[in-house]
């Protein structure tokens, strides 16, 4: 780390932005507190009336819901996947080995716009573009590049001896990566389960080409706020973020920031 | 209790050969060492007895083949350079796992444990993880799980090299009375020479994925067959030379300079021959430069040269001495007091050593 | 780079009955009224990114040289930004930005106008949700490039007699080009295929590529249509991120020596 390096300007510039971005949130925060129906900051009287609001709207709910049966079933999915993916691409050298790795990073680099349509297009032909599991294989895609990313780098610093020792012990290839590899890059499967389930929670773009009559909760938000003008909007929203900021703030030590990383 | 024979065992990757055609045998109980500098072969070797790694040609315990066991199945004792202790569980544990994988029963899994603590002297450690140890305890742990299974053979890779040095010779004396205790096959590979000669019984020295010479430590360094090992065990002061006659069982051979060097063996040696002299430094001693040059009928040798470079190293002092050819011969003087060194560089010097200790390498 | 060919058909050709023809591709590389969204979309990422390139920068340089602690709370700010959905962030700065919004009311509260200004729907509120919601994206690899530095490097140049800001110029960002250049091509992408904040900041009045190709393709059932714009744009990108590969490659390769 640079640690003599103090330059005032680039403090304060940093400030400024780290303020300038954090601002809407706290807005955010603010107008959904508020008692009237008026979106005003800084809100005028509080109150939590449009937190509860938002459950008893069934639209919420259900989004609720089936964001998370979604994401929960796409983390678990990528994850295996994403390790299996992982244990090839670091262990192994055969042909294809770079083309294989770029296939899987793809969505990272693919707009958006065009993985969804893509998969419309893909699923339209196979006639299930309006199904859970269309919905859950593209958002499986989409959290793969995460998974495999954080796994690799786990596996790449993990060391083999440790395997190979246990393997000495009279411990099968098999055996031996379930007692000793998985535990130890535990941490690191933790933190590619965080990014898994984000990344399938909080996707809109793509995700809104395959709703139909259910849809996922960024969709619903998105819908809402485009007709509706009370704060309830920002209460679902301001709940998302806390939500967000604690699961960041409790498993921040596992999460390397290479992670996120492009390879590029 | 066990033998291992090695035959004709081949390691290639690519168009590199790790290993060329090898082949050796261990005696049961024997510790052997294997010697060699980075990249000889000497850890593919044991990673080949260990199972790790893919190879041709056949390595068998006893006389049993083990080469389509896989590494779960070969009984061996395997400690690594970096110890490769699970992080995630306590000592005990550790020593434990290979137990556990052969599915003792839980009282015999203890009372072997508690075995192994008392006998690496672990004792108090038990129940700390990895991470809470000293790098000569986490040796010890390596050592003890890999002990605790009763394997065939024991297999080091260079155990000692994370340790420092007064620690490491601690643990070599340790690991020479351990395995002398327990009586087990063991094979070390090390490329620090010393090291070597301290532990081992025979020594292997290898470089280039083959054997150069093997054979009891002390006729590895009294008689090395060829250059190289002859250069990596201990001081090297060789010059050129060619033979000239032999007579009475001696080897007379002329150096560049024109001096006559008389050398008592060397097998495989003709008239004419172009040869390598050796001498180690403990075997010369250091004459003024007032000492007749050899004259061919004493037993002792000498040759003169200038003194090149005094060094102070406590306990004793390193001598250069540059020859006329050109060569730089190393001697040791024993500091005897301030006053027993005179010489400095620029000063005339002789060394003279015993015709039976001139070492007659091939060219 | 390789495309989602397994699950992008090239049903970048009609498939109106049977037959493929190129009558899509014809229709939106010709009309300039689609291209124009093309150009748009390219305009707006190019300015947003030398924006977030700059202000990314400065938070990832502060970031390399403040205690731990503080990095920590930084590096948490952040990922709590990039992990909240885009949707829920632009949201936020609509509140800000419209009508009865915070911006708005402080300046007639402080009289510097009688009406709101119309601050949402226009570009400067595309392209100020853009840049905001992307800046998380550009800090990280720039970050990551910088704290890879060997603190001894540093010494040594002050050991020469380089000024701060000399040792910035010679060492410190030349070393981090790696980062600029993962940073920069991530966020001209991510800008450059936006989508959310155009839409909700823009309100239809500033759409990009990107929104366009969701109406042709949900709205107006074009599918053909859409697709062919989506292989375009498509192309495009994958153009544009090896240009810059390219690029930066040799930018890079200047700065090792």
């Amino acid at each position: 780390m640079i640690r003599v390096q103090r330059h005032t300007a680039v403090t304060l510039a940093s400030a400024a932005v780290l303020v300038f971005m954090t601002l809407p949130l706290i807005v955010l925060f603010g107008v959904s507190l508020n008692e009237g129906s008026q979106q005003l900051f800084p809100p005028q009287g509080l109150s939590l009336r449009w937190f509860v609001n938002v459950f008893s709207r069934q639209g919420f709910v259900d989004a609720i819901v089936f964001s998370m049966e979604l994401a929960m079933m796409a983390t678990a999915v990528s994850v295996v996947l994403g390790t299996l993916a992982g244990l090839a691409i670091v262990r192994y050298q055969f042909l294809g080995r770079d083309l294989l790795i770029t296939f899987f990073m793809s969505p990272m680099i693919v707009p958006q716009v065009v993985v969804g349509i893509a998969f419309l297009l893909a699923f339209t032909a196979m006639r299930i573009h309006s199904s859970f599991t269309a919905l859950l294989v593209m958002h499986i895609v989409l959290a793969l590049p995460f998974t495999i990313r954080v796994v690799v780098a786990s596996l790449t610093r993990f060391r083999i001896s440790l395997e190979e020792a246990a393997r000495s012990l009279g411990a099968s290839p098999i055996h031996a990566f379930f007692l000793v590899t998985l535990p130890v890059i535990r941490p690191g499967m933790v933190a590619a389960s965080v990014f898994a389930f984000v990344a399938s929670f909080e996707n809109f773009t793509a995700t809104q080409f395959l709703i139909w009559d259910r849809t996922t909760l960024p969709v619903e938000i998105f819908s809402y706020v485009q007709t509706e003008n009370d704060p309830t909007g920002a209460a679902i929203s301001a709940m998302i973020v806390a939500a967000v900021a604690i699961l960041v703030a409790s498993v921040h030590r596992y999460i390397n920031i290479d992670a996120i990383n492009h390879r590029h | 209790m066990q033998r291992i024979e090695f035959k004709n065992v081949i390691v290639q990757y690519k168009d590199v050969f790790a290993l060329r055609n090898l082949s050796l045998n261990v005696d049961p109980g024997e510790f052997l060492a294997l010697l060699g500098p980075s990249g000889c072969g000497k850890s593919t070797l044991l990673r080949v007895l260990g199972g790790f790694v893919p190879y041709e040609g056949s390595v068998s315990f006893d006389g049993q083949a083990v080469d389509d066991l896989p590494a779960h199945s070969r009984e061996i004792g395997f400690v690594f350079q970096d110890y490769a202790l699970f992080p995630h569980k306590t000592v005990r544990e550790n020593i434990a796992f290979g137990l556990q994988m052969r599915k003792a029963a839980r009282p015999t899994i203890d009372q072997r444990v508690n075995e192994m603590v008392a006998l690496l002297r672990l004792d108090g450690l038990a129940d700390r993880y990895p991470s809470q140890l000293s790098g000569g305890q986490q040796q010890r742990v390596a050592l003890a799980r890999a002990i605790a299974i009763n394997p065939r053979v024991l297999l080091l890779d260079e155990p000692l090299g994370a340790l420092d040095k007064k620690l490491r010779e601690e643990m070599q004396v340790e690991l020479r009375q351990l395995q002398q205790r327990v009586g087990i096959t063991t094979i070390f590979v090390t490329h620090d020479q010393e090291e070597a000669l301290s532990l081992a019984d025979r020594i292997a020295v290898m470089s280039g994925g083959e054997i150069r010479q093997i054979g009891p430590k002390a006729e590895i360094y009294e008689r090395p067959a060829n250059r190289f090992v002859a250069e990596f065990m201990g001081q090297s002061n060789i010059v050129p030379a060619s033979v000239i006659a032999f007579r009475d069982g001696v080897w007379r051979c002329r150096l560049a300079s024109g001096d006559i060097i008389d050398a008592a063996a060397g097998a495989d040696l003709a008239v004419g021959k172009e040869v390598f002299l050796l001498v180690r430094s403990e075997r010369m001693k250091l004459l003024d430069g007032s000492a007749l040059p050899a004259d061919g009928l004493s037993a002792e040798e000498r040759l003169p040269g200038t003194v090149d470079h005094v060094t102070y190293l406590g306990s004793q002092i390193q001598v250069r001495v540059r020859l006329v050819t050109g060569d730089v011969f190393k001697i040791f003087v024993h500091n005897t007091g301030a006053a027993s060194f005179s010489l400095k560089a620029g000063d005339p010097a002789t060394l003279s050593f015993s015709a039976d200790d001139v070492i007659v390498l091939a060219a | 780079m390789m495309a989602y060919y397994s699950f992008l058909p090239s049903t970048g050709m009609a498939q109106v009955g049977e037959g493929f023809t190129l009558g899509a591709y014809r229709a939106f590389l010709g009309d300039p009224f689609n291209m124009a969204y093309l150009w748009r979309s390219l305009r707006v990422a190019t300015y947003t990114t030398l924006i977030v390139l700059v202000l990314g920068y400065s938070v990832a340089y502060f970031m390399s040289f403040c205690s731990p602690r503080t990095r920590m709370l930084v590096s948490v700010l952040l990922l709590v930004q990039f992990f909240t959905s885009y949707v829920i962030r632009t949201y936020a700065i609509v509140l800000v930005l419209g009508k009865y919004g915070v911006v708005n009311r402080m300046l007639i509260a402080s009289g510097f106008t009688q009406e709101p200004v119309r601050l949402l729907f226009t570009e400067f509120a595309v392209a100020l949700g853009i840049v905001m919601v992307s800046i998380p994206f550009m800090v990280f690899p720039i970050y990551s490039s910088i704290a890879g530095i060997s603190p001894n490097l540093l010494t040594a140049a002050e050991s020469l007699g380089a000024t701060r800001f000399r040792i910035f110029r010679e060492v410190i960002l030349p070393l981090s080009m790696p980062g600029v250049a993962a940073g920069v091509v991530i966020v001209y992408l991510f800008n450059l295929t936006s989508f959310i904040t155009p839409n909700l900041l823009g309100g239809g009045y500033f759409d990009l590529i990107a929104n366009f190709i969701f109406d042709k393709a949900m709205n107006t059932q074009e599918y053909p249509f859409a697709a062919a714009a989506s292989m375009v744009s498509l192309v495009l990108t994958l153009c544009i991120v090896y240009a810059m590969q390219k690029f930066f490659r040799v930018a890079i390769r200047g700065a090792e020596r």
